[in-house]
């Protein structure tokens, strides 16, 4: 639950600074990043949830087809915690190159999703926005973290 | 089964949102009931955020473009607006030099047609036409007896007669206006070829030894007589603009307006002398000096 009070607040900001202040540049996918942070943080069911609640706004804000960055979301969720099991997050690098992967994936899923229903979706975007994304990656899990930790120390526990 | 369930309870249930959400993109736009709750309710927050943030972006473009930006904005504004008077006062100076010009083309296109000797000169400073200021009617001209101008010369201008030049000097003349009362011309009306005198008054000209009897009327046009050998025949004078028996004399009382926008003159022309004639003799040199 404490996950949907950090990166719920944190996703609405993001998206409202992306639908106003700058809809032009690929700004990196904070959610994406906030679904990986909570499968590092090992969320299990909670997690898929928030993917879902996480992808559902997105495409309320972006006004874009209603459940597609909810399924790429989600989809990215199952990936990365399926790989979890084989593949150690906490190393810098790794964390990286599967938030380029995880950004991919989600990024491509909902293109083909948009293209399946008759829109006419760039692909470019989806490269440009998770090279931004695989950048971001460790100012955002700091971010992440510490936002993470003000939430427990308002709830009176430790994290 | 339930250990099944247990173990891959996450992937099962990711799985079940995938579907879902696949199932939320096969809905038509409408959706169904619960979506548009749900939606509403993200729009609920969501729109006021955005309005919160387009207003913070608002103000903060706001403040850019009016304070910061507007710092070298002013500088800007600054030497534009230097540079649009100076454009304005160069333009004016064109303007003036242009409408000079032309004038003066006309001035010299007229005496031209005259057919005599002339010389164009700007009027440098009149006195009297306000009757405040004394009672003569006077200006000064630029040119003066290095451009051969003599005293009694004829001074008019396109529309009619100016006056005539009473004094010289070196570099500049004064023109006795013909509504000086000192100012006295041959007339003769154009219509009925009557003859007078057109003489300056205080507010004026009046048109002398009209008797009676004569054939003069409002809008008559009173032209020069060319009997002194001053102005030339025919020149313009003014118009009859009232005419009355005098109560003191056989004559009428005429009233003229001149011919030529005296308060308005910027260039004259100076007759100097008929293409061969003489130059103008000596008493009448004499006579006005000591005026």
């Amino acid at each position: 639950m404490r996950n949907f009070f950090v990166f719920l607040p944190i996703t609405i900001l993001y998206l409202s600074v992306r639908t106003t202040v700058l809809p032009h540049l690929p700004l990196p996918d904070i959610t994406l990043l906030a679904v990986f942070y909570a499968v590092t943080r090992r969320a299990a069911i909670s997690g898929a949830f928030l993917a879902f609640t996480l992808g559902y706004t997105e495409d309320v804000f972006l006004g874009s087809i209603i459940g597609s960055a909810s399924f790429g979301l989600v989809a990215a969720f199952s990936i990365a915690h399926l790989s979890a099991r084989w593949v150690d997050f906490s190393e810098t690098f790794v964390r990286i190159l599967a938030s380029l992967a995880l950004s991919l994936i989600k990024g491509l899923s909902v293109y083909l999703i948009l293209r399946s229903n008759g829109f006419e979706a760039g692909i470019l975007p989806v490269f440009a926005i998770a090279a931004t994304t695989a950048i971001t990656t460790g100012a955002a899990f700091s971010v992440f973290f510490r936002a993470e930790k003000a939430v427990a120390r308002f709830e009176g526990r430790a994290l | 089964m339930t250990s099944f369930v247990k173990k891959h309870r996450v992937v099962i249930v990711s799985v079940l949102l995938c579907l879902f959400s696949l199932y939320l993109v096969s809905t038509p736009r409408s959706g169904t009931g619960g979506e548009i709750i749900v939606r509403k309710v993200v729009l609920f927050f969501a729109v006021p955020l955005e309005l919160s943030v387009n207003a913070v972006q608002k103000t903060a473009k706001d403040a850019w473009n009016g304070y910061i930006f507007l710092v070298n904005v002013k500088k800007e504004n600054d030497e534009l607006k230097n540079s649009l008077n100076s454009l304005a006062e160069e333009n004016n100076k064109l303007r003036e030099e242009l409408a000079l010009k032309t004038r003066i083309e006309t001035l010299e296109d007229f005496g031209a047609g005259l057919r005599l000797k002339s010389v164009v000169a700007g009027v440098v400073s009149v006195s009297g036409l306000g009757g405040s200021s004394g009672w003569t009617r006077t200006l000064v001209i630029n040119k003066g007896e290095n451009y051969g101008i003599q005293a009694d010369m004829p001074v008019i201008s396109p529309a009619g007669v100016v006056g005539r030049i009473i004094n010289t000097g070196e570099t500049t003349s004064t023109v006795l206006l013909l509504t000086d009362p000192r100012s006295n011309i041959n007339a003769v009306a154009q219509r009925t070829r009557l003859r007078g005198i057109a003489e300056g008054t205080s507010d004026g000209i009046t048109l002398k030894y009209i008797n009676r009897p004569a054939d003069i009327a409002a809008g008559d046009v009173i032209l020069t007589a060319g009997l002194a050998d001053i102005f030339p025949k025919g020149t313009p004078i003014g118009t009859v603009v009232s005419v009355e028996d005098s109560k003191d004399t056989f004559f009428k009382d005429v009233r003229l307006k001149p011919a030529a926008d005296i308060g308005n003159l910027e260039e004259v022309l100076v007759i100097a002398a008929a293409p061969g004639a003489p130059a103008p003799p000596e008493e009448t040199k004499k006579k006005a000096k000591l005026r």
